[in-house]
């Protein structure tokens, strides 16, 4: 079934084809996962919003009209339902008040005498340690949740500015706005272990 | 009169965090390249965030397993 186009599939399962709609499941269960694990950074609460995902897809469906991509209509649905877990005060113990960026201590005129530490090198193909995954881990979930849901759409996902405001329903500025805040205290969370 | 080639520091960490991933080549971007290749620490940051991305990329998913699936077709009903 891999090779039938996922528009005739939609079609299939908006008639009611289980099959259809095994396959639909089958070929997005891991872009709804691995996304709603990213911004939740807990698995049970990534099976849990798969699960919440999926029944809106399935109760859902035929609201979706194609004029966007299927997996914008899946991200939304998933940002909604991590959304819906703040809310429920699930995803956000530990975030933090997020300001505008501040500039790091130095300025071109005294670029000579206060050099900012470069960081430790981390080649692409090794793995990452135990120890820096958990300073990524509690870094990210300092960020609140509409924060994280732009950083890793935009960054992570790779998803455009126009794609990204649409699943999260912000404006482009918006996105622009939390995207640069969200880059700039992620860089500042891991400088300390990044540079010891 | 001749524009400074050096733009500050304050005015690249802006435009460095607005447009990271994108290959712009407008004056604005030339003139950030330029205060680049004069400033260390403006350098040093830019690595430092495109560093920070790239390890959020490289973090591991975990994939859903056989049993979770079940479960969800279960649920589901399909």
């Amino acid at each position: 079934m891999t090779d039938i186009p996922e528009t005739f599939l939609l079609e299939r399962a908006k008639r009611g084809d289980k099959e259809a709609f095994q396959e639909i499941l089958r070929t997005n269960e891991n872009l709804v996962y691995g996304f709603a694990f990213k911004v939740c950074r807990n698995e049970e609460y990534a099976k849990e919003t798969l699960q919440d995902t999926f029944i809106s897809v399935f109760r859902k469906l035929n609201q979706f009209d194609g004029r966007s991509k299927f997996s914008t209509w899946l991200y939304s649905i998933v940002a909604k339902n991590c959304l819906m877990k703040r809310r429920r005060g699930k995803l956000e113990q530990s975030s933090v008040p997020i300001g505008e960026p501040v500039m790091p201590e130095h300025t071109h005129e005294d670029a000579a005498s206060t050099t900012l530490p470069a960081w430790k090198n981390t080649p692409l193909d090794e793995t990452i340690s135990s120890e820096l995954r958990q300073i990524m881990d509690e870094a990210i979930q300092k960020l609140p949740v509409d924060y994280r849901l732009v950083f890793i759409l935009r960054d992570v996902e790779g998803q455009s500015a126009e794609e990204t405001a649409k699943i999260t329903e912000l404006s482009i500025p918006a996105v622009k706005s939390r995207l640069r805040r969200a880059r700039v205290f992620l860089r500042e969370q891991l400088q300390e272990y990044m540079t010891t | 009169m001749k524009r400074d080639p050096h733009i500050r520091c304050r005015k690249a960490f802006r435009f460095i965090c607005n447009n990271l991933d994108e290959d712009i080549d407008s004056p604005q971007c030339r003139e950030v390249r330029n205060h680049l290749d004069g400033c260390e620490n403006c350098k040093i940051y830019l690595d430092n965030l495109k560093e920070t991305i790239a390890l959020y990329r490289k973090y591991p998913t975990p994939t859903l397993s056989r049993d979770a699936h079940t479960k969800l077709l279960k649920i589901l009903k399909i």
